[in-house]
């Protein structure tokens, strides 16, 4: 077998496999949740960073005491400039709602911490389940890339050696 | 000049491997096992670095049984069809034959398995070179070298291919089924049980295991992986092919 057929074909086997193993961590939501309870009335509190891979991230929360409260999801450069300037810049906002369900997209492999503020004038506590889910699309990406290498190197190699032939059976 | 021969062994050996769907096959295995499940979105270093030991421990079975009919078939298989005696006919060492085989079958089975574990890792955001990253491909170098050397062993002594993987799977099941029910610190003498130990001491320091125990899992995977390949070397040089 000619050389760039086999490292096309390996490739090719690369890719599926890696397709594979994307495919089942799509399938495979990992949950997660914190509770904070007695959040006084103005307050802010943040968790601890979670590292989020570029898929669903679905929320649900609700409140102890039903009072609408505001949640914040900011990524790693976000979240440090909250911390240098106090500016909210969040990638997620959910904010006047007491119980919520919703999905978003994940735009990057990062750490993202989340706030939570409670803006009543009585102290308020939130339950919070986040679920990631989904096709990563960073993963989704380089497989697809390395599919289309292996695709493209035996092809371009099959053209040209048409191409070659052909010349040559031009010349006399 | 000697060198150069032992490169084109080396060449040989790598042809085989070449050959479809070998490569594709271990490569497969390895990205599936090892990247299928998603790991926890803790921020802690140390909790990635523990999730990607653990993938690396999930993997080592099937790591000992590709390792296990690479041996038999490449060693083992090449003995018994003969084919050695061609080798034989090559003018270097019988040394030298057997170091070609197991340092291809060894580098290969290894760069596929970090490929797979440092892959995981970068999911992670765990730079190669970090030191966490560093001592899990430690403990993958370790396994992968006990692992080899115990089917070299079993290939060279046998010298029959099925006989070879099932000598080397139901060595490894017995004493991972019998170890754990002695006490510490044998018990970490066997691979599975060493890695997590070694993991646990050069990450966290003697908390929950003794210097003791570290020096056994250590120890014990290094001395063994010793013994068996001057074994196997030593009895392939004296070896006779009927």
């Amino acid at each position: 077998m000619k050389p760039p057929l086999r490292i096309g074909i390996l490739v090719l086997a690369v890719a599926l496999a890696l397709f594979m193993a994307a495919f089942l961590r799509a399938y495979s939501p990992v949950s997660f949740g914190a509770t904070m309870p007695y959040l006084q009335p103005d307050q802010w509190r943040d968790l601890p960073p979670y590292h989020l891979s570029p898929q669903n991230l679905r929320i649900a929360f609700s409140t102890m005491n039903g009072t609408p409260v505001n949640i914040y999801i900011l990524n790693s450069q976000e979240f440090q400039e909250w911390e240098d300037t106090g500016t909210l810049n969040a990638a997620i906002s959910i904010e006047n709602q007491s119980v919520f369900i919703g999905t978003f997209d994940i735009a990057s492999r990062d750490f993202y911490t989340l706030i939570a503020h409670n803006p009543n004038n009585e102290t308020e506590g939130i339950h919070i389940d986040l679920t990631l889910y989904g096709f990563e699309k960073d993963l989704t990406l380089t497989t697809t890339i390395i599919a289309v290498v292996g695709i493209v190197t035996p092809t371009i190699y099959y053209i040209s050696g048409k191409a070659k032939a052909h010349s040559h059976k031009k010349e006399p | 000049m000697k060198y150069k021969k032992f490169i084109r062994l080396i060449i040989w050996e790598f042809e085989e491997f070449w050959r479809l769907p070998t490569l594709e096959l271990i490569i497969g295995i390895a990205i599936f096992f090892g990247l299928s499940i998603p790991a926890m979105p803790s921020s802690q270093a140390l909790s990635r670095a523990n999730d990607i030991e653990f993938t690396a421990g999930r993997l080592s079975l099937f790591q000992m049984f590709i390792i296990a009919v690479l041996f038999a078939r490449s060693i083992a298989g090449t003995i018994e069809k003969k084919e050695i005696l061609t080798f034989f006919t090559y003018p270097v060492k019988r040394v030298s034959i057997l170091a070609s085989k197991f340092l291809v079958d060894l580098s290969i089975i290894f760069i596929i398995f970090a490929s797979v574990i440092i892959t995981r890792g970068l999911l992670a955001q765990l730079e190669p070179w970090n030191i966490l990253m560093l001592i899990v491909l430690f403990i993958l170098f370790l396994e992968t070298m006990f692992f080899s050397s115990l089917s070299l062993l079993f290939s060279v002594i046998t010298k029959r291919t099925w006989a070879s993987i099932l000598l080397t799977v139901i060595f490894f099941f017995t004493i991972t089924s019998f170890m754990p029910r002695l006490e510490a610190p044998i018990k970490y003498a066997i691979p599975t049980y060493s890695a997590e130990a070694i993991f646990n001491c050069l990450t966290v320091g003697f908390r929950d295991y003794t210097v003791e125990d570290f020096t056994v899992a250590l120890s014990s995977i290094v001395i063994m992986s010793i013994i068996f390949i001057l074994a196997s070397f030593t009895y392939f040089k004296r070896m006779q092919v009927d």
